[in-house]
């Protein structure tokens, strides 16, 4: 179920989380055997330099590590060089004018916008994972590089508070595989 | 015994006019009355998730629309009167300003309320444009009420900001005094005046955030009052998607530093140890002073249009603002709290559960604030996940918290207030994990009728919802009895 990026994300923010927490029970049971304050402070301040650094470094790490995998067009050169196949995406209140099929195996293209407010552009998988998303502006295109790996029944959703609608506003996309070669090509499980 | 007609009690603190310790009083019973009802529509919006109850999704959508404005006034302005509360013992500051700031909100608060529940204005607490005026299910009145309602807060929050500004200036000489630049250049520093407190250089930060915030909401709202009144005045989306989350993030930030201010003042009374600080409590705050207001452009990751140095510098100013509080002030807080003789009261207890709930929620706020993590996470309930975290469990608990101070706390607690804490605590921990699950699985926030596994996550958050209510109202009650009682032995405020 809990797979991907979101299964990194989970361990990272419970290991993270409990590490915290584990901190505070310790401050908090050290309550029971008082001192003076004279005796633990330097120590303190020695940790505190020991942790600010460490943290430091730590932030470093993350910036650098992320940067290289951020979802932009500028950021991934590459995509523009493999022929994507571009697909129009416009979203309005309360539904999106697109294509209702598309290729497996194909970097897409995505250039959104919408005709009226803010909407959000989210594709979930067949099993129902988000797998990543962009948002709908007006007067504005989003460029979107996507590759859908596995072929079957996807579900677009807008992701972004547009009005009374906003909770019916998904639409399935058709994954074909590209073996197949036709957009005629059946879909497993239709 | 042999009864005795029942004498006049004189009443602690009623002398007449307005304390400063009654004006503070006031604004407590306001905001946490205020806070009370919209813990209820909260309740209601999970139970509606949950299919428990039947909401219209125009009814719906109203309702989240008062409670995010709601609880962001309201946790402003509780924050300001208890950060004011120790600040009036550190700078001359008047109790009329805050009786303005307070009855400012209160207004806005009744317009944005009126527009809400009279009129079903309902794009959310953010209203972004062009969605107040585009396929709306209530009439123009409310709309153009509600960001009348938003300029009343504002303003009653910028007087009580340019109150402080003026008393630090009066008080040290200057911002940077107040700020504590003058540990590194102790030319600037007034003959015979100390280094300012960490509640003072807390109090100068968040007014010069506060009052750039407050000036970007004002021509944020009058644009929009702008075009309300002229359907074909220009708005760039783009442009005004970057004002409207600078306004919204910093000012809902800003109630962690106006805390902060009260934690400097708080621990060090429940654990007899003087909070000291040096050279690094000035560059903290500096960082903060400076890095807050750039973390916006982390709410815009998914607007790929958005220009790409905004974009990293957002995360990287999202990450170095969390330096201060992680390696500062909460570390700061630990350290003082560590094998001090420290006394365990509703308050003490709430603080700390609060530092760690601020902690907490920072953590799940950095994974968000991470570009290549926040395109599974933006708009998920991974959104209100975390912010409930350091908002409900650790902002709201630090007002609990200072509600029980400020009452009084000598005796330690009936042994029932445990119940009281327990219920509280499973409820708040029950309510977010059941957001943070549905934020891991995709859910969008914001939705009606929200997909799998929404409703089943919050049927179970509802019900604990309602157990974090009854706690809350228990240990309200208990310190409103306490508050009573103190009235008429004259207990003051601390330990
Ligand atoms: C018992 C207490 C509370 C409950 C039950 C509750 C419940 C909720 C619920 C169900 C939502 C909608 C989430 C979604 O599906 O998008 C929400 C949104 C929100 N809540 Fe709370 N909440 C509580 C306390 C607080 C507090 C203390 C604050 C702030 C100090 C707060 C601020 C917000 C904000 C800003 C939003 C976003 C509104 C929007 O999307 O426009 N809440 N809350
Ligand atoms: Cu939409
Ligand atoms: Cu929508």
């Amino acid at each position: 179920m809990i797979a991907g990026k979101q299964l990194i994300i989970l361990v990272l923010d419970i290991a993270l989380s409990a590490i915290v927490i584990v901190a505070f029970a310790w401050v908090v049971a050290s309550t029971r055997r008082p001192t003076a304050q004279s005796a633990v402070q330097s120590g303190g301040y020695r940790l505190r330099r020991s942790w600010g650094w460490f943290y430091g470094v730590l932030l470093a790490g993350a910036f650098t590590a992320t940067i290289w995998s951020i979802p932009y067009a500028w950021a991934q050169p590459a995509q523009g060089s493999s022929d994507p196949l571009v697909v129009h995406v416009v979203a309005h209140q309360f539904s999106f004018t697109m294509p209702q099929r598309l290729p497996a195996d194909r970097l897409i293209k995505f250039v959104v916008t919408s005709s009226d407010v803010n909407h959000g552009f989210g594709i979930y998988d067949p099993q129902g994972r988000l797998l990543g998303q962009v948002q709908a502006m007006p007067d504005y295109s989003n460029v979107f590089y996507f590759t859908f790996r596995q072929p079957g029944t996807y579900t677009i959703r807008c992701m972004e508070l547009c009005g009374v609608g906003h909770s019916d506003m998904f639409q399935k996309l058709a994954i074909y595989p590209t073996q197949t070669g036709s957009s005629a090509a059946s879909l497993p499980g239709e | 015994m042999q009864a005795i007609a029942p004498e006049p009690i004189e009443l602690h603190g009623a002398e007449a006019g307005l304390t400063p310790r009654r004006m503070v009083g006031i604004g407590l019973v306001v905001g946490l009355i205020t806070i009370y009802g919209l813990a209820m529509i909260g309740g209601t919006m999970k139970a509606a998730q949950g299919n428990l109850v039947h909401l219209a999704p125009q009814t719906f959508y109203a309702l989240l629309t008062l409670h995010g404005a709601g609880m962001i006034s309201v946790v402003v302005l509780l924050t300001a009167v208890a950060h004011w509360y120790f600040l009036r013992n550190l700078l001359k500051l008047r109790v009329e300003v805050l009786l303005f700031s307070v009855v400012a909100t209160v207004w806005g608060l009744l317009a944005a309320g009126a527009a809400v529940l009279g009129g079903g204005f309902g794009p959310g607490w953010t209203f972004l444009y062009p969605l107040p005026f585009i396929g709306t299910t209530w009439p123009a009145w409310s709309t153009g009420l509600f960001f009348i309602g938003v300029l009343f807060v504002g303003i009653g929050f910028a007087i009580f900001l340019l109150d402080i500004l003026a008393g630090v200036i009066r008080e040290y000489g200057g911002i940077l005094q107040g700020l504590a630049f003058d540990t590194f250049f102790p030319k600037l520093r007034r003959p015979g005046k100390e280094v300012a407190p960490p509640t003072v250089i807390a109090a100068t930060m968040v007014a010069l955030d506060g009052l750039l915030t407050v000036a970007a909401g004002t021509v944020l709202v009058v644009a929009l009052l702008a075009r309300w009144a002229s359907p074909t005045f220009p708005i760039d989306p783009l442009w005004i998607k970057n004002l409207t989350f600078f306004f919204g993030h910093t000012i809902a930030n800003l109630t962690i530093y106006l805390s902060a201010g009260v934690i400097y003042a708080v621990l060090p009374a429940y654990t007899g140890r003087p909070w000291n600080t040096n050279k690094i409590y000035t560059l903290s705050w500096a960082t903060s002073l400076l890095f807050v207001p750039w973390a916006w452009p982390h709410h815009l990751y998914m607007d790929f249009v958005q220009a790409p140095w905004l974009q990293l510098f957002g995360e990287a100013s999202t990450y170095i603002a969390t330096i201060p509080s992680a390696v500062v002030t909460i570390f700061g807080a630990l350290l003082l709290v560590y094998r001090s003789n420290m006394r365990w009261r509703i308050g003490s207890v709430f603080f700390m559960a609060g530092l760690l709930g601020w902690l907490v929620g920072g953590i799940a706020a950095m994974l968000d604030a991470t570009i290549p993590f926040n395109d599974v996470l933006h708009n998920t309930l991974w959104v209100p996940a975390h912010f409930h975290t350091y908002l409900l469990g650790g902002v709201f608990l630090f007002v609990i918290g200072f509600a029980s101070y400020f009452v009084g706390e000598k005796a330690p607690p009936r042994a029932i207030v445990k119940v009281w804490e327990w219920l509280f605590f499973i409820g708040l921990v029950g309510f977010l994990l059941m957001f943070y699950a549905g934020g891991i699985d995709g859910v969008p926030r914001r939705e009606a009728t929200p997909p799998t596994p929404g409703p089943q996550l919050a049927a179970i958050a509802t019900g604990f919802v309602v157990i974090l209510l009854l706690g809350m109202t228990a240990l309200l009650i208990e310190i409103w009895m306490r508050a009573r009682r103190h009235a008429i032995t004259g207990e003051g405020e601390g330990l």
